[in-house]
């Protein structure tokens, strides 16, 4: 283990004592929790948009805004995702699962204390690992080839389609749909044009954000309105006790603190981000025997799970930016441009170098968890209020703020025109009995694994063997089978 | 019905992975990849596409519930879906502040709304409020007439 000196750590720690940065750490986190909760917005543009305005400020300043919109960002996305089950990121996808059904229940009081507080463990979690084992985790990281990457992508999209519900066999159709949505577009290897029909806008592909809203926001809100007529009002919300929430947390400690590991290193992990985190956590808590009601009305392990894992990417991912100059995710490779203005470049010698600026940016993350958990907890009975709105009139708001996040994105109108056809294709999906999520994480690893798969092979004379012979990858397909072989176990003994 | 249901939908995704088989040949391939090619991996996408759609038409799952299956026909649903494809489709030609209280005033009266303050007040507060949030709050230009 790396340890960073005693002395070093009161240096930048006494640096940070002053209430303007502070203010400036609860300004950003403010910020990115309305660009993490607005659907089409993410942390990325939250931060991209705050980064010029950081010219003229210094590096606290600079780092106590753009860290509190990249951790309230990521946690934000969740509420909109139990409400309204409309993640406002895809990173909260996962989250939407489980905590829509809480909130559907009467439990969106609790489904929201859950996913303050696993933010808030994954977030201290992976500062404290980022503290602990940041050079350790970054040569660990380097080890992964297009192999491991491969293999990696296989096992998160056979986890969920494995585990999310109903027939295994549909679960792999929709992860086969996902992946061939995300095939569309120019060939990333290649480069070749493919499946576009002819159609320029669809060159760069099957954009995320909008299938995301179309397979979650636009089928729940054509599903909405197929209930409406069955006149069944929703439960009244009950107010959830903060110490029954912990003891839940104290109950599912283990995975709480996987997912914080999982979240954390797959962080690490260049060019994966806080989607596939959550997927693979959440696939985790979904191995466990759900009761009838858990599967009806959603089960909290899903959230702790998936908000944990989803929160620990903001640690691990600056593992990769501060200790070699890659960028972990999508908001660390903005966070890049913000070092540079400040004249720091991240790389091997940063930490040797910036050692005070290395134990204040954890110090910022930190502070910026500790202000989600009041923040969050203190909104956390205001918000369900938005499910006392009638069907009538909320399911149209969801249908306008779909259509004006979509937009929002790129000011693409072809985008808005596309999550009307996927919304349809998917409330199709839906009404034959056919999951949603392995579709949409198809969609997000798709990509990764084609790339990964052909580089793979092309690189060892087109040995498939070199997928199993390789010990982290092995041991990943072995996992990958292993959930299948349970999965179809488990649907025989329930047909029993 | 249910097994039906699932054979039907293993036949149609058995034939949508046939089509895509076939049209993977119609890919162009870059004359300097020998090997995989921009073919390869929809090629092995069809190929599972059909051997799932093979096994669920063969052993169908019967797990649907009846009002999963109800859904599809149900006349509210098409409704708000149809209404929902017209917005999106004139999202560009129509102004934003009217084409979305048109949009929310014919959804809500579908959804039984009757009541005409709530069908005067609801879309326009809606309307306007969504316009001013992303217009004026994060800076997005919404087609709009004037």
């Amino acid at each position: 283990m790396d340890l960073i000196p005693l002395s070093l750590f009161i240096d930048g720690a006494s640096s940070l004592a002053s209430p303007m940065l502070l203010l400036w750490i609860f300004v950003g986190v403010l910020v990115g929790l309305i660009f993490g909760a607005a659907p089409g917005l993410t942390a990325t543009a939250g931060v991209a948009i705050a980064t010029p305005l950081t010219f003229g400020a210094s590096f606290e300043t600079s780092m106590a805004l753009l860290l509190g919109i990249y951790c309230g960002g990521y946690f934000a996305g969740s509420i909109p995702a139990i409400l309204i089950n409309t993640p406002g990121a895809p990173g909260n996808a996962a989250t939407a699962l489980d905590g829509y059904r809480m909130a559907r229940a009467g439990r969106a009081d609790q489904a929201l204390s859950l996913a303050v507080i696993a933010s808030f463990i994954g977030g201290i979690t992976s500062v404290v690992v980022l503290m602990l084992a940041a050079p350790t985790l970054a040569d660990f990281a380097l080890r992964f080839t297009s192999v491991e990457y491969f293999s990696l992508g296989l096992f998160g999209l056979v986890c969920i389609a494995a585990v999310s519900g109903g027939s295994v066999t549909k679960g792999v159709i929709c992860a086969l749909l996902g992946i061939l949505l995300g095939s569309i577009g120019i060939d990333p290897v290649g480069g070749m044009t493919r499946l576009t029909a002819d159609i320029p806008d669809l060159l760069g592909g099957i954009p995320l954000i909008p299938a995301l809203i179309a397979f979650f926001a636009v089928t729940e809100m054509l599903n909405q309105a197929s209930l409406t007529s069955s006149g069944d009002p929703l439960p009244v919300q009950q107010v959830s006790r903060l110490a029954t929430t912990i003891r839940l947390f104290a109950a599912n400690k283990w995975l709480t603190l996987k997912s914080a590991l999982i979240g954390t290193g797959i962080g690490v992990l260049p060019g994966t981000g806080p989607t596939i985190a959550a997927w693979i956590a959440f696939g985790e808590s979904a191995r466990a025997e759900q009761s009838e009601d858990e599967q009806k009305n959603g089960n909290p392990r899903g959230i702790i799970a998936s908000e944990t894992a989803n929160n620990a990417v903001t640690g691990g991912a600056m593992i990769p930016l501060l200790t070699l100059g890659i960028p972990g995710d999508t908001v660390t490779a903005v966070l890049i441009g913000a070092l540079l203005i400040q004249g720091i470049t991240p790389g091997p010698f940063f930490m040797l170098q910036s050692g005070d600026l290395f134990v204040q940016i954890l110090l910022i993350l930190a502070v910026a968890n500790l202000f989600i958990l009041i923040i969050g907890l203190g909104a956390r009975r205001i918000l369900p209020s938005i499910l006392n709105i009638p069907p009538r009139i909320l399911i149209p708001i969801i249908g306008v703020l779909c259509v004006t996040g979509t937009f929002a994105i790129n000011n693409v109108t072809f985008e808005v025109m596309l999550i009307a056809i996927l919304g349809a294709s998917g409330y199709l999906l839906l009404c034959f009995g056919f999951p949603m999520a392995p579709l949409v994480l198809g969609l997000v690893l798709g990509p990764m694994i084609e790339t990964n798969l052909r580089n793979g092979l092309t690189a060892n004379e087109l040995n498939p063997m070199i997928f199993l012979t390789r010990p982290i990858s092995g041991t990943l397909l072995a996992g990958a089978v292993l959930t299948v072989l349970w999965s179809w176990w488990r649907g025989r003994r329930r047909g029993q | 019905m249910f097994r039906l249901s699932d054979r039907l939908a293993g036949g149609a995704v058995l034939l949508g992975g046939i089509a895509l088989l076939a049209g993977t040949t119609f890919i162009d391939v870059n004359a300097l990849q020998s090997d995989l090619t921009a073919r390869f991996f929809p090629t092995l996408v069809s190929l599972g596409l059909i051997a799932c759609g093979l096994l669920l038409a063969a052993r169908p799952s019967g797990r649907l519930t009846a009002s999963s299956l109800s859904s599809l026909v149900n006349q509210r649903a098409i409704l708000t879906a149809a209404l929902f494809l017209v917005y999106c489709l004139t999202f560009r030609h129509v102004d934003f502040r009217l084409g979305t209280a048109l949009f929310v005033l014919t959804v809500m009266w579908v959804l039984g709304a009757r009541r005409p303050i709530e069908l005067i007040l609801t879309p326009l507060l809606v309307s306007a409020s969504v316009f001013l949030l992303f217009r004026y709050a994060f800076n997005v230009l919404l087609p709009v007439w004037i």
